[in-house]
C-alpha cells in the first residue's frame, strides 16, 4: 500500500537532489535544469504526460509543450500575460489553479516568469525532459545498491539466538523493545515445517519418528529428510509457477490447451528437487534454448529447451496466431521483472516509469530479445494448426516420462536485431532503434551479442550474476515469505522506488549474501531460516507486543498461516489416505488433430484426478473450482502472494460439496479400518488431522457425537451399521472443516 | 442434550454457549460480528445498491450529452486528435429535463429520481487501479472497498443473508480484490454471487445428510470454540467461524430469495426478466431488489467482466448492446424500489472507473480512450434529490467547468448518506487511522 505522502517524499527529495546535481548545470542551461525542469517532472508531468495527458496537454516533451493544450499554445512569445501556463499557476479559484493541490510557491511562480520573460527555452538536444538522468535519485534506492554482507550484529539476549538470523531479528526486537514469545512446542513445528516445506501433513509414522528422535539431532535431521523428498519440490515448483504465471492453456480468446505445457512444469519439480543453482534455473528459464545448441551432444540439452517455457508461456491475445505480439513479449518482459527482478517493467512500454528509473529506452533495449524471439503457436480461432514449437530430442531412457518430439518453448528466429521504440507504447508509431542492453540505471556494461543470436543469453547471464543487486535479494525475500507468510519486502514483487527500505534490509543482504555465497542453494537457504529460533517461535499473539507491532513486522511471534488452495486440497488428500504420488501423465485433452477451438466456444473443460494439486491442469480463462474458491493463482499474470478470502461460499464448499464428502469418506474409513474401538478411531483421527493426541474432553465430546448422530439416523429408519458409518463421516467431514485443520500454528 | 434445529444454531451463534437456546438481545451485538451498528448521525439512506459499469463508460455518449461536439466534429484538438461527436442523439427527460442520450430511453423516463455527477474526475486512468479506486478510494494497491467499509459501520439486518454481496458472472479488473475486506476483518468482504443455473455453489445438503447437519455444525463449532479460545486475537479463525453461521444461514434463505414464485408476472415484465432464467442482468437487478427488502446491506451489480466491456477503443457500436443490456432493468428497479416504499431509504449508485476522452485519434475515430479527468457517475434514491445534475464539464466533455468531484468525494457523500462523517469512519490498522476517502474527500452537495 503505497501512501500520498510517501510519493511527496520522493518527489521532494528528487526534486532537492537536481538542484544541487552540478551535472545538468553544466551540460544544460543553467536556468532550466535548475529551475524549470524540476517543476515541470515533479509537479505537472504527472497528469500532463502519456497517451491521454490531461487538458491534452503534454509538458513531458518540448513538442507537447510547443502545441500546448486544448485550446492551443500555453505560452505565446514572451510576454505573461498571454501565457495559459502563468495564468493557470497564479490562478486564485482553486478549481482553475494549477497544480490543483500544492500550488507553487512565490519563488516557483518567480522562477517560472522569469523563464517565460527570458523566450521558454527549452534545451536544445531533447524532446522530453525525462532522460535517464532524470530519475538518478532513484538510483540511490536501497535494492538497487550492490549486496555487501553487513556485519552480524550484537545482541543483549545472546542466548536466545541459535543463528545469526535470529541475531538481525533480536537486535531489531531489542531496539523497540518488544520481547519475542516463547517457543513452539515439536509437534507444532513439525507440522508447520512439513506444510510448509513440502506441502503434506506428517504422517502418523513421521510423527511417531520425530518425538521418538534425540532432541540434539532430531530438527536438522527432519529438514534434511524433508528437504530431500520430491514432495517437498512439488511445494516449492507450485511457488514458483505462481510466479511465471504457469498455465496448460494460451490466454487468447479461444483458450487452447498446450499439452506440451506439463514437461516445463515438470522441469520445474526436478530443478527444485535437485536445488539446481538459482543462477542456473533463471539462465535456462530465459535462454536454455541458446545453451542447449551449444552444447548438442549433452543427453540433457532437451531439458534446456523445455525450461524456456518460462518464456514461451506468455500469455496469448486476441484469435489470431500472434495477435498483438507486442502485448506477448510484454508480457514476456513484465513477468521476468516482477518474478526475477521484483521490478515493474511493463509501465515503460508506453512512457518512462513514473517511478523507478526505468526508461522506455531500457523498455526497448529488452524488447529486442524477444522480437528476435520465434515464439510458438498453440492454434486459435484463425489460424488453427499450431506451428513453430522447437523440436526436442529425447535420449531413449527418458521416453516413457516424456513422450514428445516438440517442446512449448522458444528460439531465436533467423533474423535477429535491435528493435525500435514504440511511440507512446502504440505498435504502429514507430521511433528510433535501441540497441538491446541492460536496465541503464542498473549497469553501465553494454551486452556482447553474436551477430547471429537473439542476445537472450547475455541478458540472463546478466539478470542471473552476482553482481546484480536485486536477482538474489528478490529471491531470498520470496524464501523467507514462503516461511513466514509475508517478505521481509512485503511486496515481493515489486522492489522499485516504491518499496520503501525494509526494516530487516541487513537481514534481507545477509541472506542474499549467502544465498550466492552458497551456490545459490535454495535448500540451503531453507535449512538456515528453518534452524533459526525466530522460525521455532510460536504463533500467539500476546496483546502487549500486538500494541507495539500488530503487523508483525519484527516477527516477535510466529504468524499463524492459512493453507493455501493447493496445499489445503493435497492435505485434505493426504490424511484421507487417497493421495496418488506423482503427476497425472498428460492431461486428457482431445487429441492434437481435434483440439481446435473458437472465441466463441473456447476450451473450458476441468479435469479431476487424486495427485497434487500442482498436477491439476491449469486454464487461464476457467479457473478449476476450489482453486478459485480458496484464492488459487491468477494464471493470467505472476501472482506473488495469495489472498486470503474467507466467504460463506467456502464454508458451504465444506459442508454440502462432494469433494469433501468423499474424502471425509475416505477418512472415516481409514481410521475405521485400522481398529474395531471407537477410542483408538479417533485418537487415529486427531493423529491424521491435526498431528496431535486427542485430548480427554475431545474424545468424550466425540463419543457423544458419534452416538447421538447415529442414534438420530436409526431414528429415520437407517440401520445401525448404516447409521454409524454415516456418523463417522460427518465426524471427519467436521475435522476437515475445522480451522485447526485449515491453519497453521 | 437435545439436538438442535438449524435455526437454533443460527440464532445461537458462534460465541454462545452450548445449551443456552435463545440469547438475549444486547448478547446479541457482541456474538454477532455483524450485528446491526448506529452511524454518526441520521441517516438519509439505509443501503446501498451500486451497479458498476467496468472498463470506462463514456460520459459523453450516455449521461453528459454535448452538443457542441457535434457542431465541432473533426476539430484539432492536439496532434492527431479530433472532437468526434457521439453516434447518438440526446434529449431531456421527466420533470427535470435532465438530458441523456438515446442509449437509455427507459432510464431517461426517471430522470427525476437521479442525480448524475457530471464532475466526477480520478487518479488513475488504467482499469486496474482505477477499478480499484472507484471502489476503495485507493491511489496504489488495494485497500478495503466501500461495501466492506459499509458493513464494517452498519452492520447488516438479515443474519442470514452476507452483508456484502456482489453479482458477477465474470471478474473484472484486479477481480475480488475490489471488494476485498483487506485489513478490515474478513467477514465484511462481498460474497459473489455468479448468476446462472447455480449462483451460489453447494447450497443444499445431500439428503442423506440435511436432517443431522445442525448436529454435525454443533460439533464443528465445538471444535472450532476449543482452538479459538487461546486464540482469539485472530480475528481471520473468527471470520471463518462466522463464515459457517452464514452458510447455514444463507442455505435456509437463499432458494426463498432467489425464487421468483411470489413475483407477478407484470413485475418480472417490467424488469424484462424471462421465466425461469436466473442470469440476465435483468434478474440481477430483480436480486436486487429482494435483497434490498431482506436487510443486505451492500448490493453491488457488476454488468461485464474485465473483457466485452465498456472499454470502447475502437467500437463506440459496443454500446448499443450494453446499454440495451441494462436500461430497461435499471429502470424498472428505480421504480419498484419506488412504488415499495423502498427507494428513499435504498441509496442507488451507479459508477464506472473513469470516462472516455471526447477526441479521439484522427485516423481512428470508432473509438475512444480511457480519460480520468472527466466522467459521470449518478446516484438515485437514498435522500439524494433527484432530477439534478451536481457539478458540470466544458462544452466538449474534456475538462471539468463546475464543481469537481474527485473519488474521494464521491464516496465521502455515500458514507454521509448513510449516516457517516467520512473522516470518523476509521479502522486503526499497522500504526495509524485508515479511512475510504484516504487524507482527502468533501461531501457533496446531493441530498
Amino acid at each position: 500500500m503505497r501512501k500520498p505522502s510517501q510519493l511527496c517524499v520522493i518527489a521532494i527529495v528528487t526534486l532537492l537532489s537536481w538542484q544541487t546535481s552540478p551535472m545538468f548545470a553544466e551540460e544544460h542551461d543553467d536556468h532550466f535544469e535548475r529551475h524549470i525542469r524540476p517543476l515541470l517532472v515533479n509537479k505537472c508531468v504527472d497528469c500532463h504526460s502519456g497517451v491521454t495527458p490531461d487538458g491534452n496537454l503534454d509538458l513531458s516533451t518540448r513538442s507537447g509543450f510547443d502545441v500546448g493544450g486544448m485550446n492551443g499554445k500555453v505560452v505565446e512569445g514572451k510576454e505573461l500575460d498571454r501565457s495559459a501556463l502563468y495564468e493557470r499557476l497564479i490562478a486564485t479559484d482553486d478549481d482553475l489553479r494549477m497544480p490543483p493541490e500544492n500550488p507553487l510557491n512565490a519563488e516557483e511562480i518567480a522562477a517560472v516568469r522569469k523563464w517565460i520573460e527570458t523566450g521558454a527555452t527549452w534545451p536544445n538536444d531533447e524532446d522530453s525532459i525525462m532522460p535517464p538522468e532524470a530519475n538518478i535519485e532513484a538510483t540511490k534506492h536501497w535494492a538497487f545498491q550492490p549486496v555487501v554482507k553487513p556485519s552480524v550484529p550484537e545482541v543483549m539476549n545472546a542466548q536466545w539466538c541459535w543463528t545469526d538470523v535470529d541475531r538481525f531479528v533480536l537486535a531489531k526486537l531489542e531496539a523497540e523493545g518488544i520481547e519475542p514469545v516463547g517457543d513452539v512446542d515439536g509437534r507444532t513445528w513439525l507440522r508447520r515445517a512439513a506444510l510448509d516445506l513440502t506441502g503434506i501433513p506428517p504422517s502418523i509414522e513421521e510423527q511417531q519418528n520425530f518425538a521418538a528422535g534425540k532432541e540434539a539431532s532430531k530438527w536438522k535431521s527432519e529438514l534434511q529428510r524433508m528437504l530431500a523428498s520430491r514432495s517437498y519440490a512439488e511445494r516449492q515448483a507450485r511457488r514458483w509457477l505462481d510466479l511465471a504465471r504457469y498455465a496448460d492453456t494460451s490466454g487468447d480468446g479461444t483458450d487452447t490447451p498446450i499439452p506440451e505445457a506439463r514437461f516445463y512444469r515438470d522441469w520445474v519439480i526436478d530443478a527444485f528437487e535437485q536445488d539446481m543453482p538459482y543462477d542456473r534455473f533463471v539462465t535456462e528459464q530465459i535462454a536454455g534454448d541458446i545453451l542447449a545448441a551449444q552444447a548438442p551432444e549433452d543427453r540433457n540439452a532437451y531439458r534446456k529447451t523445455i525450461a524456456t517455457g518460462y518464456i514461451a508461456l506468455s500469455r496469448r491475445f486476441g484469435n489470431s496466431k500472434f495477435a498483438e505480439l507486442h502485448q506477448v513479449i510484454d508480457d514476456s518482459i513484465d513477468t521476468i521483472g516482477r518474478s526475477i527482478l521484483g521490478l515493474s517493467l511493463g509501465c515503460a512500454r508506453c512512457h518512462h516509469h513514473k517511478f523507478d528509473p526505468v526508461t522506455t529506452e531500457d523498455y526497448y533495449g529488452l524488447y529486442g530479445y524477444f522480437s528476435s524471439t520465434q515464439y510458438p503457436h498453440a492454434g486459435t480461432e484463425h489460424q488453427k494448426e499450431r506451428s513453430d514449437l522447437p523440436t526436442i530430442e529425447v535420449p531413449a531412457e527418458f521416453r516413457e516420462a516424456m513422450d514428445s518430439t516438440v517442446a512449448w518453448a522458444v528460439g531465436d528466429k533467423p533474423d535477429v536485431g535491435d528493435a525500435k521504440v514504440h511511440v507512446a507504447g502504440d505498435p504502429h508509431r514507430k521511433g528510433p532503434l535501441v540497441p538491446r542492453g541492460y536496465l541503464a540505471f542498473l549497469s553501465s556494461e553494454h551486452p556482447d551479442i553474436p551477430a547471429d543470436t537473439s542476445g537472450r543469453l547475455q541478458f540472463a547471464q546478466w539478470i542471473a550474476s552476482k553482481e546484480n543487486p536485486l536477482t538474489a535479494r528478490v529471491m531470498v525475500n520470496r524464501i523467507w515469505q514462503s516461511h513466514f507468510g509475508t517478505g521481509l519486502v512485503r511486496t515481493t514483487s515489486n522492489f522499485g522506488v516504491q518499496a520503501p527500505q525494509p526494516i530487516q534490509l541487513d537481514l534481507l543482504d545477509y541472506l542474499a549474501a549467502e544465498f550466492v555465497a552458497q551456490g545459490w542453494s535454495i535448500k540451503h537457504l531453507h535449512e538456515l531460516i528453518m534452524s533459526s529460533h525466530v522460525y521455532h517461535l510460536a504463533s500467539h499473539q500476546q496483546p502487549t507486543q500486538m500494541e507495539r507491532d500488530e503487523a508483525n513486522e519484527l516477527y516477535w511471534h510466529f504468524p499463524r498461516q492459512r493453507m493455501d488452495a493447493e496445499t489445503f486440497r493435497d492435505a485434505i488428500l493426504s490424511v484421507s489416505g487417497r493421495l496418488k504420488v506423482g503427476s497425472n501423465g498428460r492431461h486428457p485433452f482431445k487429441p492434437l488433430e481435434k483440439l481446435q477451438y473458437n472465441q466463441g466456444n473456447p476450451f473450458s473443460e476441468i479435469f479431476e484426478h487424486e495427485h497434487r494439486s500442482v498436477y491439476l491442469m491449469t486454464p487461464r480463462l476457467n479457473r478449476h473450482p476450489m482453486m478459485a474458491l480458496f484464492d488459487g493463482a491468477d494464471s493470467n499474470v505472476s501472482t506473488p502472494e495469495r489472498g486470503e478470502s474467507t466467504v460463506p461460499l467456502q464454508a458451504l464448499f465444506m459442508l454440502n460439496g462432494n469433494f469433501i464428502s468423499e474424502q471425509a469418506a475416505a477418512l472415516a474409513d481409514r481410521v475405521c479400518i485400522d481398529s474395531e474401538q471407537d477410542d483408538q478411531r479417533l485418537s487415529t483421527a486427531w493423529q491424521l488431522v491435526y498431528a496431535r493426541a486427542i485430548a480427554d474432553e475431545e474424545l468424550a465430546a466425540a463419543r457423544e457425537f458419534l452416538s447421538e448422530y447415529a442414534s438420530h439416523r436409526e431414528e429415520r429408519g437407517v440401520d445401525s451399521a448404516k447409521a454409524a458409518q454415516e456418523a463417522w463421516v460427518s465426524l471427519t467431514r467436521s475435522l476437515l472443516a475445522s480451522n485447526e485443520f485449515m491453519y497453521i500454528d | 442434550m437435545r439436538s438442535l434445529t438449524r435455526r437454533d444454531a443460527l440464532v445461537l451463534g458462534f460465541f454462545g454457549t452450548a445449551g443456552i437456546l435463545h440469547r438475549a438481545a444486547t448478547a446479541a451485538d457482541t456474538v454477532n460480528p455483524l450485528a446491526p451498528k448506529m452511524p454518526h448521525f441520521a441517516a438519509k439512506a439505509k443501503r446501498v445498491i451500486q451497479i458498476f459499469l467496468p472498463g470506462g463508460v463514456s460520459h459523453v455518449d450516455t449521461f453528459d450529452p454535448k452538443p457542441a461536439l457535434r457542431r465541432d466534429d473533426g476539430k484539432t484538438t492536439r496532434a492527431g486528435r479530433v472532437l468526434t461527436a457521439s453516434n447518438w442523439g440526446h434529449a431531456p427527460g421527466g420533470q427535470s429535463g435532465l438530458e441523456i442520450s438515446d442509449l437509455f430511453p427507459h432510464l431517461r423516463e426517471q430522470a427525476d429520481e437521479l442525480c448524475l455527477i457530471r464532475s466526477m474526475h480520478g487518479d488513475k486512468g488504467d482499469h486496474f487501479e482505477a477499478t480499484l479506486s472507484i471502489h476503495s478510494g485507493a491511489i496504489a494497491g488495494a485497500l478495503p472497498g466501500i461495501g466492506a467499509w459499509i458493513s464494517y459501520g452498519l452492520g447488516t439486518e438479515n443474519p442470514n443473508l452476507p452483508s456484502h454481496v456482489v453479482f458477477c458472472q465474470s471478474l473484472p479488473y484486479a477481480g475480488t480484490q475490489a471488494w476485498g475486506s483487506n485489513f478490515l476483518p474478513a467477514y465484511h468482504q462481498g460474497t459473489r454471487i455468479v448468476p446462472g443455473k447455480e449462483p451460489i455453489s453447494n447450497l443444499k445438503p445431500h439428503p442423506s445428510i440435511a436432517a443431522e447437519q445442525p448436529l454435525e455444525l454443533s460439533f464443528l463449532r465445538k471444535l472450532n470454540e476449543r482452538h479459538f479460545g487461546t486464540r482469539s486475537a485472530d480475528s481471520r479463525l473468527a471470520a471463518r467461524m462466522y463464515a459457517y453461521e452464514s452458510a447455514v444461514g444463507l442455505q435456509d434463505a437463499a432458494p426463498e430469495v432467489f425464487g421468483l414464485a411470489d413475483e407477478s408476472e407484470a413485475t418480472l415484465d417490467a424488469y424484462g426478466v424471462k421465466s425461469g432464467e436466473q442470469s440476465s442482468f435483468a434478474w440481477q437487478c430483480l436480486m436486487a431488489r429482494r435483497m434490498s427488502e431482506r436487510g443486505v446491506r451492500f448490493i453491488e451489480l457488476v454488468d461485464k467482466g474485465a473483457s466485452g466491456n465498456w472499454d470502447a477503443h475502437s467500437n463506440m457500436k459496443s454500446y448499443t448492446k450494453l446499454s440495451k443490456n441494462i436500461d430497461k432493468p435499471i429502470a424498472a428497479l428505480l421504480t419498484d424500489l419506488k412504488q415499495r416504499g423502498l427507494l428513499d431509504e435504498t441509496l442507488v449508485v451507479c459508477c464506472t472507473e473513469f470516462g472516455r476522452t471526447a477526441d479521439t485519434k484522427a485516423d481512428a475515430r470508432n473509438g475512444r480512450d480511457h480519460y480520468k479527468n472527466a466522467f459521470t457517475c449518478w446516484l438515485a434514491g437514498g435522500g439524494v434529490r433527484g432530477g439534478t445534475a451536481y457539478g458540470a464539464t466544458d462544452e466538449h466533455g474534456i475538462s471539468i467547468a463546475d464543481k469537481p468531484a474527485h473519488v474521494n468525494d464521491f464516496h465521502a457523500t455515500i458514507l454521509h448518506l448513510l449516516g457517516f462523517d467520512h473522516e470518523r469512519l476509521t479502522h486503526f490498522y499497522n500504526g495509524r487511522d485508515f479511512r475510504l476517502t484516504g487524507l482527502a474527500g468533501k461531501v457533496l452537495d446531493v441530498a
